[in-house]
């Protein structure tokens, strides 16, 4: 089978902060919109099965309380490094302009 | 005034008022359908969320996987710790998702049947989360498809009236129409993820919504001009390419997605493609595709 994204439309522009394992079975990606910093987290299981959630984090604290929950933090423990960092990076980004106004 | 905060709510409820908090919350939701990715969405479902008046919000999508797998996308407008323990899945899955897969009609939480200590758990940690009071709207994406959705507005426990409340009936009319709102982006989306990801043309949506339709290989091959070895080709290309075993499992792949939904169904005499340009919509192809070309034409689609 060849390798393919699921659902491409939820994934990020290249530019944004992205994180993946090797074997893509799970990536996470923030993008800064104006109320805050969204982080959809993607995770393959099977053929075509997905699990794509996408959550909102309006402050630092939100987001340090759910990553002191995360089981990442065990089993991936430099990714989960680099996720908080990514976090950061995007939290401390203008955000983009408002997609109402287009 | 509780935590679901809107003019409407209120015992003698000022029109004017009224008035102005349901266009307000109107021009919210009617944000959504001009995002780009899953990110604005959810920024422009919270915000909606909160012009509507309610703590929290959730969308849910639930697409059934060929070999019984389950893909699942949520967007949290709410408290993000709530996403951890909002389980999704064929073997256990949230008392809210239960429901939405098998009714159609819009309830509160406080008549959402519980099955057990699980479940109860799971309203349980919703509560903490801005969910004390819930208005769950499910939506179905069409006859014969598994796929789920599901809109979920809470507000906090000590919110009075809640969702249920007869104040509250503007309130439950925009819910309808933000869940309205989520399932055409969310319909859109899935039909551009699935042809960009399965690299498909208008002529094999075409044979697939044949296929859906219960047309056998011989038909298809009629209607196509093609024979039933280049039928049979064409199906093995679109099996591999959408991930499927079979045919049947590749046609209901592409209907989950949404893409089979501007195709009509039809149980016509068989006809061969128009000669003439133009005439995509009259045979069923999705808005913008491209009629198929005379049989045996040099760029025959078909073939």
């Amino acid at each position: 089978m060849h390798a393919t994204t699921s659902a491409p439309f939820l994934l990020a522009p290249a530019h944004r902060p992205d994180l993946s394992d090797g074997a893509q079975a799970w990536r996470v990606t923030f993008a800064r919109v104006p109320s805050g910093v969204v982080a959809g987290r993607m995770q393959r299981h099977g053929r075509n099965g997905h699990t794509d959630r996408w959550a909102l984090f309006q402050t630092r604290e939100q987001f340090a309380a759910c990553a002191a929950r995360d089981p990442l933090r065990f089993s991936e423990p430099l990714m989960f490094v680099r996720m908080k960092k990514e976090f950061d990076h995007a939290y401390d980004q203008q955000p983009g302009p408002d997609p109402s106004a287009r | 005034m509780p935590t679901i905060n809107n003019p409407a709510l209120t015992p003698a409820p000022d029109e004017v008022m009224v008035g102005a908090w349901a266009m307000g919350a109107l021009a919210a939701l009617g944000r959504i359908s001009g995002t780009q990715d899953a990110a604005e969405c959810l920024a422009r479902f919270f915000d909606a969320t909160r012009a509507m008046g309610a703590s929290a919000g959730l969308y849910s999508v639930l697409i059934p996987e060929a070999d019984g797998e389950l893909s699942s996308i949520t967007l949290f407008a709410c408290d993000p710790g709530f996403a951890h323990g909002f389980e999704i899945g064929a073997a256990v899955m949230h008392p809210w998702l239960r429901y939405a897969r098998q009714h159609t009609t819009a309830i509160t939480g406080q008549q959402l049947p519980l099955q057990g200590p699980a479940d109860e758990a799971a309203v349980a940690l919703a509560r903490q989360h801005g969910f004390g009071h819930c208005l769950l709207v499910p939506i179905a994406a069409g006859a014969k498809l598994g796929r789920t959705e599901l809109l979920c507005l809470g507000a906090d426990a000590d919110a009075e009236p809640v969702f249920g409340a007869n104040e509250a009936r503007p309130l439950r009319a925009l819910a309808h129409a933000l869940a309205a709102e989520l399932h055409g982006w969310f319909t859109l989306k899935l039909q551009a993820s699935l042809l960009q990801e399965a690299r498909l043309q208008p002529q094999d949506i075409q044979v697939l919504a044949w296929e859906w339709q219960g047309l056998s290989t011989k038909e298809i091959a009629h209607r196509t001009g093609m024979s039933i070895a280049a039928v049979d080709s064409r199906f093995q290309r679109l099996n591999f390419r959408l991930r499927c075993a079979n045919r049947r499992a590749a046609a209901r792949r592409a209907a989950e997605y949404g893409l089979l939904q501007s195709v009509p169904y039809s149980t016509a005499p068989a006809q061969r493609p128009s000669l003439k340009s133009g005439d995509a919509a009259a045979q069923g192809y999705p808005a913008g595709a491209v009629s198929p070309p005379p049989r045996r034409s040099a760029s025959q689609p078909w073939r």
